[in-house]
């Protein structure tokens, strides 16, 4: 039988039970919603993590002693790091972790600005001064910020960074680089860490072995790839965890399977019919799919198209806040987020969906015409 | 419809209608799903990754100040952090890479 007939004798029977077709098309894009709205958050949070990720430091070298991490003798460790051929703009970095209130934030110190102004028009603190991202507050009717490392230091807060680089910025307070040593106890000829770049990107791993040759106490080598790789693990068991989590989902999806079948078995008269007529069982089993595809399919894609809008155009990102805690600015998805997402829904949820519309149809083209007819085929 | 209805109208009754609101409906849906993922992907890290490379950032503040998915590299190694009861499940699966893969080997550490 020709595909057009098909698709008419199928739109004909969904016309004839609309209110059950409207159901199971409720169900299915209710489900297919609720699973792909995690698998999308999960790849948008990794989209642009990793996108971030780009800008960060090629290597990073931190002096390492039993306890972990100790202070870099920061001239000793910028001549070690330019004898390495292929490293180029060794730097080092100030910043550390200390605490405001009960609450711990990032400092960066700044002063010696290698690579120009802040972004957004911002200048660099001064000493006794603080820009602080947009998630640390201060007491109300206040500018001032007390912070606690190895020693308090109160400062007066010059602004505050933009919301829109919260991704990078949200907890992070910067300040004069001289405050920043006092808050972490280190000596002017100290810093914290070391960040160089390579000249081919690709040699960065090999450079990370000769890098750890080339200083005179131990350290701990960490390329941005090495970072790309965890964090990337991270995420993926995450989604995987997701997704386990929607198991339950699951029950919902054989429920609408038992539904159809309860559906297949009020159609078995007609089949019966339409085999005695002459209807092949080939014909049959294609209208029993098409019907399925037909209500399905569009099912399945509006449920796509909700999570994707539930994602990415939700107004004041309620679904990122009640799922992630997330109250930055929207998270990123391309087109080339929806691949693993769009895959994993289909082998969830509409795979199953079509087998099950096969296994019933199978089953019905199966059986005798008389016995269809008369209800007597299972 | 009436059971003397001819065989033309019965199609035009019953099977044009459904197909073309199901096909509209679908072509519509998949449409918009890849204009959107296409032409509506917005670039929203682009001022973070400005201040990320301006401060030398290792790692965007996806996580708070002070945890190990935060700054992995800060934690002291000497603590093993899989059985910490205050961390979310999962939170410590970046650091253990760390330790593992980009690590100090055995004769760096006392």
């Amino acid at each position: 039988m020709r595909a057009g007939p098909l698709f008419q004798w199928s739109g004909r029977d969904l016309g004839r039970h609309r209110i059950k077709a409207a159901l199971v098309f409720l169900a299915l894009s209710t489900l297919t919603a609720m699973v792909a709205t995690v698998l999308l958050l999960n790849q948008a949070v990794a989209l642009t993590f990793g996108r971030l990720l780009d800008h960060s430091p090629a290597i990073i070298v931190r002096q390492v002693g039993g306890g972990g991490w100790l202070p870099l003798p920061a001239e000793d460790a910028l001549s070690a790091a330019r004898a390495v051929p292929g490293v180029v703009q060794p730097r080092i970095r100030i910043w550390g972790v200390v605490n405001h209130g009960d609450q711990a934030v990032t400092i960066v110190g700044l002063g010696q600005q290698p690579r120009g102004l802040l972004p957004d028009g911002f200048q660099s603190p001064g000493r006794g001064e603080a820009l602080i991202g947009p998630g640390v507050t201060t007491a109300t009717g206040e500018a001032r910020i007390l912070l606690t490392g190895q020693q308090a230091v109160d400062l007066f807060v010059r602004g505050q960074l933009p919301p829109s680089a919260g991704m990078a910025v949200h907890d992070l307070v910067l300040l004069h680089v001289d405050d920043a040593r006092t808050l972490l106890g280190l000596r002017p000829d100290q810093a914290s860490d070391l960040a160089v770049e390579v000249f081919h990107p690709e040699e960065a791993e090999s450079l990370a072995n000769v890098l750890k040759q080339a200083f005179p106490w131990p350290v701990q080598v960490t390329t941005r790839s090495a970072v790309r790789k965890a964090y990337a693990a991270h995420f993926s068991a995450r989604g995987g965890a997701g997704l386990l989590s929607f198991m339950p989902a699951l029950l919902a999806l054989v429920l609408l399977i038992v539904a159809l079948g309860a559906w297949g078995l009020q159609l078995e008269p007609d089949m019966g019919l339409m085999k005695a007529m002459g209807w092949t069982s080939g014909d049959l089993l294609r209208l029993h799919l098409t019907r399925a595809a037909l209500m399905g399919f569009p099912a399945f894609v509006a449920g796509l198209m909700g999570a994707w809008i539930l994602c990415v155009f939700a107004p004041g990102n309620w679904v990122t806040r009640f799922l992630f805690e997330w109250s930055g600015p929207p998270l990123e998805l391309s087109s080339q987020g929806l691949v693993v997402p769009l895959a994993l829904t289909t082998v969830v949820v509409f795979f199953p969906y079509l087998a099950a519309n096969f296994w019933s149809g199978w089953r019905t083209v199966q059986a005798d015409p008389m016995a269809l007819i008369q209800g007597r085929a299972r | 419809m009436t059971l003397n209805a001819s065989p033309h109208r019965q199609q035009i009754a019953f099977g044009l209608p459904s197909i073309l609101i199901y096909f509209t409906l679908g072509f519509m849906l998949i449409a918009g799903l890849f204009g959107a993922a296409l032409f509506g992907a917005q670039e929203t890290a682009g001022s973070a990754g400005q201040w990320m490379t301006a401060l030398d950032l290792s790692v965007p503040a996806f996580w708070p100040s002070g945890t190990p998915m935060r700054h992995p590299l800060y934690i002291a190694r000497a603590v093993d952090l899989r059985h910490s009861p205050l961390q979310p499940v999962g939170s410590t699966a970046a650091h253990h890479s760390f330790r593992s893969s980009a690590g100090c080997s055995a004769g760096d550490t006392p």
